[in-house]
């Protein structure tokens, strides 16, 4: 018997290659190298490994628009995937920068950066799943990266306590997912997302569809989507703040593209199912997440509820189930990604200046201590409302008029009616920023020393968060390319 | 027969024996021993050629030997992935040698990490 | 030629933005010299980019740059795009060279104010809206830059904003402003809607045959633009923010909006003009605006008493000589008026900030008087703007003015009625102009002056006195660009843009002139009969009609009439409003509504119990409502 080589896509298996070359670098450099040079070492490696993985994700998305199935077709390479990859590696580097003077990784650091890396790796291999083991590979491999990242700052108990409740509340949903990724299999007998949507009518329908039920939960926990977020306030509060802005940015990203791929190529003969289903969900996240950050003072915690606010204004347009919301989603979700990223970077500054957990009251006076983080965030609170100058405002337009074609005008009405209840706590924060300082509120831990990687997240966070909204026009052709192969429901 | 049943035959067969063979051991443990029809302490207790039993196995164990085990499972586990290749490894040639190559570096790699961090100590 | 053009739009964006972001780590001499720099590069660049022009054929000299296309929704396309053209670097001309010997005027009027910086980095931004509006080259651009110049001109008239009354006079100026702003911008999705586009190329070549002539769309797009053209600029009865707005850090903020802001509308009619020539029913409307204002302005002028006010007022009053020019379609002779008025506007107002400096912040000018012996330059600085501003030849403001009294003269039975108006107006603006002059810097030194003044080596700081010299040179010689008669190089200039619908004969070009000059000369004369000398007759004629001078002095109600028809009943409705509906039915059902969404979000933030087994618990349940609906509707 003789076994045929498989032919290995070396380029398209690229992003990969960088990730893990970077993850082993970083866990070598962390236990060989001693003191500053390992903490340098590893941000080195971090950052050469997720630009090297940008260059190959942004070079394949460049040199080849067609997509192609890798490594026996359980993988995908396509545009859509290229995307999703150069929104996480994004999402990475700027966590890495938030790493470099983190105060509580201590001896952790370099093996942050590796975990980091890892997780990015395995959300690269999560955007690219075209069959449900992969889906489920994907999921496992970035989250359990997630879990000891939440971890990565064992001196703060917050920090333990967070890990080990979003292992378990995160355990039950990858068995969920799991349970459900077998009954789909159980029903159709395929695991490729395309065959299981060709095989849908000849298969056993009960099992589907409550297989079905359970991968849409798995999937909800990964976005933060009520009534599955009730992990995201904890866990976003106790994580270190460069893993809470990761998080934010990353995991609901790569969860949501996953999701626009899985359900309308699996399942578009249940789309009248999901996409009201996703509706339902997005209700729910669009109340509990408003209604529960209008009463918050930790800022973390706020913008915890905001993260699943804005997982009900993203799944709208996944909801929608048209080319229209494909498109949309992804326009929403780069600025989005990158005013998560940006909005934490700035409490992590402010943490590190204060020496303690920021609340709103905390927030005092930073427009006129630090006009640049204080104008920062204030573009990131007018841009998480759906203001210009982001490019949030056009993601917004972009997904209700998806729900308008879809003609779903009463989800876009209380779209709009949450997003009026949304201002309220976002300016809260402005106007704490922008309000004179009490003396009795000044820095207690002093001015720390200038931490220009910070500043660079900030200020690039800044830069994508605006240029989306002046960059209208090449955005919106990546988007369109990028969701060119799916074939939508509605 | 079902075709399903069919191909999951073997499978079902060896289950059975993988239940029957502990369970016929203590099965036949019971049968076989003779039992005392008086019972004291020192009756029950195992013969150990004089020496005296160890303490009672409810005690407290170091985590340490968890993390251990835990590492060995991991190892072992993956360990067991290369006995497939080897069996393959003349089909496939060069290409499987260089994959076995890769697996392993994979394997060391984290070995060195656990090693170096003390976690064997 | 356009990388220049770019360049001169956002050296003062990058300005602001630098003094934003630098904050207090910035010396405020710096941030003065780095605003004043910034806008330098705009003013230079500005002048290479017209040496460009000049070297192109006439008919030519049009170019579109597009820094981005942001939107292109079919066959709308909406770009970061600029036009250079013969207007739009005549517009950037001014507004950087004027605005450049404002800025540094500034940094010597606000040195040791606490917020200087905040104030320069305002000034920066207010030229960057105002190049973005000259040089924009779509519509909507056009709007963004409109709307800026109205939010940075709110931010400089608000920026004492511990003073009651300029928080007041700050909110009156936007309010009105973005009165215009909505009309114009309803205008615009007129044209949106009709044409499709919003590039100038575009919209200007399909007008005709996409809106049509005289129709009610035609008129209503004219009507919206005009809206906006007379709120920024000030016009009938759109004008009454601009008194009040003289509440900024004076005369700075004064200067910036009476030599630059309140050309916008009058540069907005000659580059829309092909829209406003479709609706000659607004055009003229526009023209019979200026008239009117001009008058108007010019009277209520006479008898204020506040050295600020009364240039406001005049500067109400020359605007309203342009839109008339605009309004016959002397488009050429309105810029050209606009020009040389940013000079000898720009002179006055510092030449009174001058005084005001001298004098601790005085500015009523009953108060003064005397003043000619102690500042001989600022006399001589101001005597030049006035005779400019009088139309006293050859100085700059003879030239234009009367440009734009030819003009009217070939706009038919509605052009005559026009001159009329405008050689009423010149004979007032030399009154009142001179009245000024008189009051202020001849006559018995008073009580005030005598306690108050103090002197400094030149009259000034010198960052203050020399834009005020440079400027008394261009009032003197800045007229002599066109002369009637002779040549006509801004309207020659502007031809390819804006192609002017009238075309004086000789004998118009003769006898304008000769006619404004002797009523200018007649005006001067009453006012030296007036206040030049000792007299009691001002005020015996107060004293004869009373009812007149208080009417005046009131500023012809317009203020009052607003408040009695508008702001007065939206008060009472609203307090009306309060009593029957908000307070039992909005306010109950708001407070409920508020108190509910405040005791949902509680009750939303107690299930986050931080309990595992809850969380497990509430994902169980969902889970399981899933399925079971799944299973139920399949």
């Amino acid at each position: 018997m003789s076994i045929d080589t498989p032919a290995i896509d070396w380029a398209g298996l690229s992003p990969y290659f960088a990730l893990l070359g970077g993850i082993v670098a970083a866990l070598l450099s962390s236990v060989f190298l001693r003191g500053p040079a390992r903490n340098a070492a590893g941000f080195a490696i971090a950052a050469l490994a997720l630009l090297g993985a940008l260059a190959a994700a942004i070079a394949l998305a460049v040199v080849d628009e067609t997509g192609s199935g890798m490594i026996a077709d359980s993988l995908r390479r396509d545009r859509l995937a290229d995307v999703a990859q150069i929104v996480v590696v994004c999402a990475g580097l700027l966590a890495a920068l938030l790493f470099v003077r983190e105060p509580d990784a201590g001896e952790r650091r370099g093996d942050a950066y590796a975990l980091l890396l890892s997780a990015v790796a395995g959300m690269a291999l999560f955007v690219a799943a075209n069959d449900l083991i992969v889906l489920f590979l994907g999921l496992e491999w970035f989250s359990i990266s997630l879990y000891i990242l939440c971890a990565v700052t064992p001196e703060r108990t917050r920090s333990l306590e967070a890990s080990l409740k979003y292992l378990i509340v995160g355990g039950f949903g990858s068995a969920v997912l799991l349970f459900g990724a077998a009954l789909v299999y159980g029903a159709s007998g395929k695991l490729r997302f395309a065959e299981i949507g060709l095989a849908g009518p000849g298969s056993d329908r009960l099992l589907l569809v409550t297989g079905l039920a359970m991968l849409l939960v798995g999937l909800a926990f990964k976005v933060s989507a009520a009534p599955f977020h009730m992990w995201t306030p904890d866990v976003y509060q106790g994580a270190p703040t460069p893993v809470t802005g990761f998080m934010a940015a990353a995991t609901k990203a790569a969860a949501l593209v996953v999701a626009l791929r899985f359900l309308t190529e699996a399942f578009p003969g249940e789309a009248a199912l999901w996409t009201i289903t996703l509706a339902v969900l997005a209700v729910a996240s669009l109340a509990v997440g408003n209604l529960g950050a209008l009463v918050q003072r930790d800022l973390k915690r706020l913008l915890a509820y905001s993260s699943v606010s804005h997982a009900g204004f993203l799944l709208m347009p996944v909801a929608a189930g048209n080319a229209l919301g494909g498109r949309a989603l992804l326009y929403y979700l780069i600025p989005y990604a990158a005013l998560s990223v940006g909005s934490f970077a700035v409490v992590a500054a402010r943490e590190r200046e204060l020496g303690r957990a920021v609340t709103i009251d905390g927030m005092t006076g930073l427009g006129w201590e630090r006009p640049v983080h204080g104008a920062a965030m204030t573009t990131f609170m007018l841009g998480f409302i759906g203001l210009p100058p982001t490019g949030l405002f056009l993601g917004k337009f972009y997904a209700f008029s998806a729900l308008y074609e879809r003609g779903w005008t009463w989800l876009m009405i209380i779209g709009a009616v949450f997003t009026a209840v949304s201002v309220a706590y976002y300016l809260g924060v402005v106007r704490a920023i922008y309000a004179r300082p009490v003396l009795a509120a000044a820095p207690a831990g002093g001015s720390p020393p200038r931490d220009t990687a910070i500043d660079v997240a900030i200020v690039a966070s800044l830069v994508i968060a605006v240029g989306t909204f002046f960059g209208v026009d090449p955005l919106i052709d990546v988007v369109t390319r990028a969701v060119a192969d799916l074939t939508f429901p509605f | 027969m079902h075709p399903v049943l069919d191909s999951y035959l073997p499978l079902f067969i060896y289950a059975l024996l993988a239940l029957a063979i502990p369970a016929s051991m203590i099965a036949l443990s019971f049968v076989l021993s003779t039992r005392p029809s008086r019972r004291t302490r020192a009756r029950t207790l195992p013969f150990e050629s004089g020496v005296s039993t160890g303490p009672p196995p409810q005690q407290r164990l170091s985590v340490k030997f968890y993390l251990i085990a835990m590492l060995f499972l991991v190892f072992d586990i993956e360990v067991v992935f290369l006995y497939p290749i080897a069996t393959m490894i003349g089909d496939i040639g060069w290409f499987a040698v260089a994959e076995f190559g890769f697996f392993l570096a994979m394997l060391v790699v984290p070995l060195v990490y656990v090693w170096k961090r003390g976690a064997l100590e | 030629m356009t990388a220049a053009a770019w360049l001169a739009l956002f050296s003062p964006l990058g300005a602001a933005v630098a003094l934003a972001v630098l904050g207090d780590r910035i010396s405020r001499s710096r941030a003065g010299l780095l605003v004043s720099g910034s806008v330098l590069v705009s003013f230079v660049s500005s002048a290479y980019v017209l040496a460009r022009l000049l070297s192109e054929h006439p008919e030519q000299r049009s170019h579109v740059s597009t820094l981005w296309t942001w939107l292109s929704a079919g066959d709308l396309q909406v770009g970061f795009e600029i036009l250079v053209d013969p207007l739009s670097v005549f517009m950037m001309l001014v507004v950087s060279g004027v605005g450049f010997l404002i800025v540094s005027y500034a940094t010597g009027y606000m040195r040791g104010d606490d917020e200087e910086r905040r104030y320069h980095a305002y000034k920066a931004l207010f030229v960057f809206s105002m190049l973005l509006l000259v040089q924009s080259g779509n519509l909507l651009l056009l709007l963004v830059g409109w709307g800026m110049v109205g939010l940075s001109s709110y931010l400089l008239i608000n920026f004492w904003h511990q003073r009651r009354s300029a928080v007041a006079a700050g909110k009156k100026a936007f309010i009105v402003n973005a009165f215009g702003d909505a009309t114009v911008a309803l205008g615009l999705f007129l044209v949106i809607q009709r044409v499709g586009a919003l590039d100038f190329a575009t919209v200007f070549g399909s007008a005709e045959a996409e809106i049509g002539r005289s129709n009610t769309v035609a008129v209503l797009i004219a009507l919206g633009l005009l809206g906006g053209a007379a709120a920024k600029s000030a016009q009938v009865p759109l004008h009454t923010w601009l008194p009040d707005a003289m509440e900024g850090p004076t005369p700075v903020s004064a200067l910036i909006h009476a030599a630059t802001m309140v050309t916008a509308g009058v540069y907005l009619i000659a580059r829309t003009h092909v829209l406003f020539e479709l609706a000659p029913v607004v055009l003229h409307t526009a023209a019979v605006l200026g008239g009117v204002t001009l008058l108007v302005a010019g009277v209520i002028a006479l008898v204020q008493t506040d050295i600020k006010r009364v240039i406001a007022y005049s500067t109400m009053s020359q605007i309203g000589y342009m839109f008339v020019a605009a309004g016959v379609g002397a488009y050429g002779a309105g810029m050209f008026h606009l020009m040389t008025h940013a000079f000898f506007k720009a002179l006055l107002f510092m030449a009174a900030g001058l005084v005001i400096h001298a004098l601790a912040g005085e500015q009523d000018i009953r108060r003064m008087g005397g003043l000619g012996r102690e500042l001989p330059r600022t006399t001589r600085a101001f005597l030049i703007g006035t005779l400019a501003l009088a139309g006293v030849p050859p100085l700059a403001g003879f030239f234009s003015k009367d440009e734009i009294l030819a003009n009217t003269l070939d706009g038919g039975p509605l052009g005559i009625v026009l001159f009329v108006f405008g050689v009423a107006g010149a004979f007032l603006t030399a009154m009142y102009s001179f009245r000024l002059l008189f009051v202020v810097f001849r006559g018995k030194q008073s009580e005030h002056v005598q306690h108050h003044l103090h002197r400094e080596p030149n009259e000034g700081p010198l960052s203050m006195v020399w834009p005020v010299g440079v400027l008394a040179v261009l009032a003197v010689v800045g007229g002599l660009v066109s002369v009637p008669g002779g040549w006509h190089a801004v309207d020659t200039w502007l031809e390819p843009v804006s192609r002017p619908l009238v075309h004086p004969a000789g004998w118009m070009e003769a006898f304008s002139p000769i006619l404004s000059v002797c009523v200018a000369l007649l005006g001067i004369a009453v006012a030296w009969r007036l206040w030049g000398q000792a007299s009691d007759l001002p005020t015996a004629l107060a004293r004869r009609y009373p009812l007149a001078t208080v009417a005046l002095e009131r500023k012809l109600y317009f203020d009052e009439v607003y408040d009695a028809l508008l702001v007065r009943p939206a008060a009472r409705l609203a307090v009306t409003l309060e009593r029957v509906v908000e307070r039992p039915i909005v306010a109950g059902s708001a407070r409920a509504t508020a108190g509910g969404i405040r005791g949902l979000a509680s009750r939303v933030a107690a299930t986050q119990s931080g309990l595992l087994r809850v969380y497990a618990l509430v994902v169980a349940v969902g889970l399981a409502t899933l399925v079971l609906v799944f299973i139920s509707v399949r």
